[in-house]
């Protein structure tokens, strides 16, 4: 009658009232609040989207995971709009990868390539993605690769915590993007109670000079290529993301592909919007509504925190071998989160030696970050899959 | 059925190789670094 006949009203579950809740907490984050606003504002509507019964804009398997299909369902109406988006951009890992293309091109390695020793840093500062990988899996809650995707949110970078789990565990790809991506906008308020339990106020009054060395053109031009080959040699699952990280990242830095380098982070900014929509519409409330996704949400927590304890720890080990000392702050930067996790950083040495200036060092292990995560994300890949 | 051993040599390589596969990159970069700045001075004198 008058057009209701087929009114969703009546198949309103609490489930999916709770999940718009939840989507419209993460548009708020997102615009009032100003938290990952290019990823929360289209996450949160794609949770609309993918919870309002009968709109069909997103169909699942009975086991949790989109329907596959193509046009020819999508006009039989057995699979949405979203499901294409799902099948041809995430299934087949090409938004994330593109995604990390985009990131390269708007990624300055000067400070990593001055201090070569802040790629330790990157190393290092994954350990809290070891250890929840080892806290989830020995619960006997997770599978050993629901595991590996949960330890990965550890190391602060969306686009490997999305292809690895897309590959291992992509019945978790909804929640562990979206909490991986919430958290990293918590690093602000996550790493300072870490740096400063972990450091006494006579390390972080440490001084260092406010220049890095200035880098050559030719360092910079050799320093993607140089980390491609090292790292798919010894590690050769790593290949796609380093790839695209480092061929973008030579993109930005060869003075003659600017046009493409710009390209690249238009692009970004399209992929970014149909991740968040896609990874929105991963969240129905059967697959979000689980004792999991809350273990799920305090096991990224402990990620964080030995994550970001490991880059700290390894600077104050490092120290005792120097003469002139680092401040161990910037090893907390390790954790890529780029570039709060440099920014807060900055803040706390800033808080503790007012003539402190960290941001050019502590970006240097925040972008050795992002290698070592797309490290550790073929690591997994190589062992698990 | 959970497999400790399995689970530890995973985290214990993973994490080690992560290490020493970015140790190895980080002396490329200051070997190459340091070869670049010392033909440059070369150059200079």
């Amino acid at each position: 009658m008058f057009g209701l006949y087929e009114s969703a009203l009546g198949q309103l579950a609490w489930g999916s009232v709770a999940m718009l809740f939840i989507g419209g907490v993460l548009i708020y984050l997102g615009i009032v609040r100003k938290m990952e606003p290019l990823l929360l504002v289209p996450i949160g509507f794609g949770i609309f989207m993918v919870n309002l019964p009968m709109a069909g804009i997103m169909t699942y398997t009975p086991e949790g995971l989109p329907a596959i299909g193509g046009l020819k369902e999508i006009a039989e109406g057995t699979i949405g709009i979203l499901n294409l988006l799902y099948y041809y951009g995430l299934e087949s890992e090409l938004i994330p990868l593109l995604i990390f293309l985009g990131v390269g091109t708007l990624m300055d390695f000067s400070p990593t390539i001055a201090r070569p020793i802040s790629l330790v840093f990157g190393a290092t500062a994954q350990l809290g993605i070891f250890v929840v990988f080892l806290i989830a899996y020995l619960s006997g809650m997770f599978t050993i690769n629901e595991a590996a995707s949960i330890g990965i949110i550890g190391g602060s970078d969306g686009p490997p915590t999305v292809y690895l789990t897309i590959a291992l565990a992509p019945v978790l790809l909804g929640p562990i993007t979206m909490i991986a991506y919430s958290y990293m906008a918590l690093v602000p308020i996550l790493q300072p109670p870490v740096i400063r339990l972990l450091t006494t106020q006579k390390e972080r009054k440490i001084f260092m000079k406010p220049q890095v060395r200035k880098v050559s053109k030719l360092e910079l031009v050799l320093f993607p290529i140089v980390v491609f080959i090292v790292a798919t040699l010894l590690v050769p699952k790593c290949s796609p993301l380093v790839g695209m990280l480092m061929f973008g990242n030579l993109l930005r830095v060869s003075g003659v592909t600017d046009r493409l380098a710009h390209a690249g982070s238009i692009m970004n900014d399209i992929l970014i919007l149909l991740l968040g929509i896609s990874v929105g519409s991963l969240m129905p409330a059967q697959v979000f509504f689980s004792p999991r996704t809350l273990v799920i949400i305090g096991l990224a927590i402990v990620a964080f925190i030995v994550s970001t304890a490991g880059g700290l720890l390894t600077a104050k080990l490092i120290n005792l071998f120097l003469k002139e000392k680092i401040n161990p702050i910037i090893g907390a930067a390790g954790v890529s989160a780029i570039p709060m996790a440099a920014r807060v950083a900055q803040r706390e040495g800033q808080r503790a030696n007012p003539k402190n200036y960290l941001l050019m060092h502590a970006l240097g292990p925040n972008m050795a970050g992002a290698i070592g995560t797309s490290l550790v994300a073929g690591i997994f890949m190589g062992m698990l899959r | 059925m959970v497999d400790w051993n399995l689970a530890f040599l995973i985290s214990g390589a993973g994490y080690g190789i992560t290490i020493l596969v970015l140790i190895i990159v980080s002396m490329c970069i200051w070997l190459i670094s340091a070869v670049l700045q010392r033909s440059k001075q070369g150059s200079k004198g």
